[in-house]
């Protein structure tokens, strides 16, 4: 039987539409390529969004009252959309195999990643070392030290996070590069380690050596670093519309009916509002 | 001190040295390779753009033009025995003024046909069909239909599967140290300790081959570094022929090539340098890339780019291969200055060594039973398996798979070259700590030694407890 709606992602976005699909009693199923609810972007919600972890309660209580599914480990990897008020269909994978369910209606709630430093040309060598916030938090998760002097390269909240945890698990801060403007003076590191500008060249070789910044009154800064992670710009997570036509637009809709995308997953913008997202879905309750 | 033994040594694992322990092994000799990285294709083979030359640009009447021409009628055969991802995709080159046409009507097409290469003229109207993309100032060219791309990580690995397959032994980070001559055998130090005693030895150690050759004594030949930098990436540019420029007296120029796994690829640069080891990319590099690429096909130019990388390639003070008997130590053969056509020569070049060591009586019969395919080892058939890589949707299972087959992948670049994952847009973003673990559990060794690809190169610097893995290893054994 054919969900009435699936979301994609089972992040802060994906969890909030679920809940407010919730009390209408349809079959909404939710996917995700985590082994549990709440995306990548978590370790951010306590200083960025703590209405969040309201989300996720809600979201837990749904799941308990079995008024949303939710698959964990199952990472949508196509879609063929319904032509003519056909139903639409994901193509899923999880540890058995290729799956296709079909929906009325699918939210893409797929979130972004941190964009890694070959999208942003970055020239110079190519050592260990180098890697996202995204990828550095998770090797905190697991209890893996990255290196013992860090630089962290990008914009505020997500440079002061990355700052808090590296000092949190001794980690020395070699140098803090806001590409935006700066927002305050971070703690314990010198203020001259502290610069607006960006990143002109990473050096050393095969580990990382050091990270060469041009601030923003054009002069070269060379931070020695054996870790250097960024946070600069995020990039959506919608791979599974390669080879598709389908197109995402800021306005939450898509280039096809009953299919609507929300969050940053669209084109790297922030949280919408959800609730008025919905409202262009066509759900017969 | 641990001393090996063997016939007959192949000092270097890039395309080269891995075709020619391909066509040895199928010898009755025993046969090792020697690599100093920790994985074969880490030098110039795995950095460049994978063309099959046809060679009909080379000079004529030189070794590298007849090894190009031989090679053409043996990739094939090896296409279809070992799978190797392949694109017939023919090659355009444009001219975009009336000087360029002089030089492709004058130099390239007579030079093209010497090397028994057809050309064929086309005029702005064909190639405008067969090729929309192209600019707009373009006033003629040719096709050489008969230019091809593979992958050139496969088919190293494919080269040294096979060889693998038919009792060759791949010694990874074995870094040749000093040569001797010893009561008429050769004896190789490595930096690891180990020392390998051997009648011969084949000297395919790329950009380092005069080095390897001062180790005996003989100055012969010099090896210079030339840097080229390489932009990928995957917008739709509609790119399905390798697009060439008009080439200088000095140089090929920029092409834009399509990929064998999707993508386009932009370069390279010629940029000579003293650094052997340098393979960084460089701002003016890259956009000369683009400012180049865009003359022939404009969309081009401000592209994004998922990756940018730079190979280092071997130009020889001969201008020509240097395949022959060192005139200091009979016992030793170079194959140096492979230039920039290792990966279309190889065959040949593997056939050439072949023939030169049965002049000198090194090999003699061959074996019984010899293996020629290769199967494909990358899916077995099976749907199971979570997906791992999200941009490329690389599962658990299919890593799993490659975590298996000799020569065994220890490092994440390794892995990357053998299944695609790492090699998207995200470059490994979500997906590099579940790799560490996985390569840790296979080979048994914690998290924290697990590298990136070089020696050194490792991502955990702290003391990690992962000791049931270790013990798991040591119990089976």
């Amino acid at each position: 039987m054919a969900y009435d709606v699936i979301i994609v992602g089972a992040g802060r976005t994906g969890m909030a539409a679920a809940n407010s699909l919730a009390p209408l009693g349809i079959r909404i199923l939710l996917l995700d390529y985590d082994n549990k609810p709440g995306g990548w972007n978590q370790i951010y919600w306590p200083l960025v969004v703590p209405e969040a972890f309201v989300t996720l309660q809600a979201f837990e209580t749904n799941l308990e009252k079995q008024s949303i599914e939710f698959r964990p480990n199952s990472t949508v990897v196509g879609i063929l959309e319904g032509r003519r008020s056909q139903l639409h269909t994901l193509i899923s994978r999880d540890k058995n195999g290729t799956a296709e369910i079909q929906a009325r209606n699918i939210i893409f709630a797929s979130g972004s990643f941190d964009t890694p430093r070959e999208a942003m040309h970055i020239p110079g060598t190519r050592p260990a070392g180098i890697m996202t916030a995204q990828q550095f938090h998770r090797f905190i998760d697991k209890g893996w030290i990255p290196g013992h002097r860090l630089c962290v390269i990008g914009r505020s909240p997500y440079l002061d996070v990355c700052h808090k945890r590296a000092i949190e698990h001794g980690i020395q801060i070699a140098g803090m590069v806001n590409t935006e403007s700066m927002s305050g003076t971070f703690e314990n590191i010198p203020e001259l380690s502290q610069l607006v500008g960006s990143v002109e060249e990473i050096r050393g070789f095969p580990k990382v050596e050091s990270v060469l910044v041009r601030t923003i009154d054009e002069k070269l800064h060379e931070i020695p670093c054996d870790v250097a992670v960024f946070c600069d710009r995020r990039m959506p997570n919608t791979f599974y519309l390669k080879g598709s036509d389908i197109r995402l637009s800021k306005d939450c809709k898509t280039s096809v009916p009953g299919l609507i995308a929300v969050g940053s997953c669209v084109n790297g913008v922030s949280f919408q509002s959800i609730d008025k997202a919905l409202e262009q879905m066509q759900i017969e309750v | 001190m641990l001393v090996r033994s063997y016939d007959i040594v192949v000092i270097g694992g890039g395309i080269v040295g891995t075709s020619i322990l391909r066509e040895l092994s199928k010898y009755n000799q025993s046969i090792a390779l020697l690599e100093k990285a920790s994985d074969v294709c880490e030098g110039a083979s795995k950095a460049n753009s994978g063309i099959i030359h046809t060679g009909f640009d080379a000079k004529p009447n030189t070794v590298e033009a007849r090894l190009l021409k031989e090679s053409r009628v043996l990739w094939p055969t090896l296409i279809e025995s070992l799978r190797i991802p392949y694109l017939s995709c023919g090659a355009l080159m444009l001219a975009t003024d009336q000087k360029q046409m002089e030089t492709i009507v004058s130099d390239v097409i007579p030079k093209a046909i010497e090397n028994e290469v057809e050309p064929v003229l086309v005029t702005v109207e064909q190639i405008k069909e067969m090729a929309p993309y192209v600019t707009d100032k373009v006033r003629g060219g040719i096709c050489i239909t008969d230019e091809a791309l593979v992958d050139p990580f496969w088919a190293t690995r494919a080269f040294a599967e096979l060889a693998i397959a038919n009792g060759a032994d791949i010694l990874l980070e074995h870094q040749v140290v000093s040569i001797e001559e010893k009561s008429g055998s050769l004896m190789i130090r490595c930096s690891n300790g180990v020392s390998i005693q051997t009648t011969w030895v084949i000297n395919a150690a790329g950009l380092w081959a005069d080095e390897i050759a001062r180790m005996v004594g003989d100055t012969s030949f010099t090896l210079m570094p030339r840097k080229g930098q390489f932009v990928l990436t995957e917008e739709p540019l509609g790119v399905e022929s390798i697009i060439l420029p008009v080439p200088t007296e000095t140089s090929k120029g920029v092409l834009v090539t399509p990929v064998v796994f999707g993508g386009t690829l932009l370069g390279p640069t010629a940029e000579d340098q003293f650094d052997k080891t340098d393979r960084s990319t460089t701002r003016n590099g890259l956009q000369y890339v683009l400012e180049e690429t865009s003359k022939l096909v404009p969309a081009t130019n401000g592209v994004t780019s998922i990756r940018q990388f730079a190979g280092v390639r071997a130009v020889c003070s001969t201008g020509d291969y240097v395949i022959r008997t060192s005139d200091v130590c009979r016992q030793l053969i170079h194959v140096a200055g492979i230039r920039s056509t290792g990966v279309s020569a190889s065959p040949g070049i593997g056939k050439e060594v072949e023939r030169l060591l049965c002049e000198i009586g090194a090999i003699t019969s061959q074996k019984n039973a010899i293996q020629f395919d290769l199967q494909d080892r990358f899916t077995d058939g099976s749907e199971n398996g979570e997906i791992v890589c999200l941009c490329r949707s690389i599962t658990n299972h299919e890593i799993q798979l490659v975590l298996d087959q000799p020569p065994v992948p220890t490092t994440l670049d390794a892995v990357k070259r053998r299944t695609g994952a790492m090699l998207g847009e995200c470059q490994g973003n979500l997906c590099i700590p579940t790799i560490i673990e996985m390569i840790a559990k296979a080979r048994g060794v914690p998290v924290n030694s697990v590298c990136k690809h070089a020696t050194g190169s490792t991502l955990i610097v702290n003391p990690t407890t992962e000791t049931t893995h270790v013990e798991q290893k040591v119990g089976d054994q």
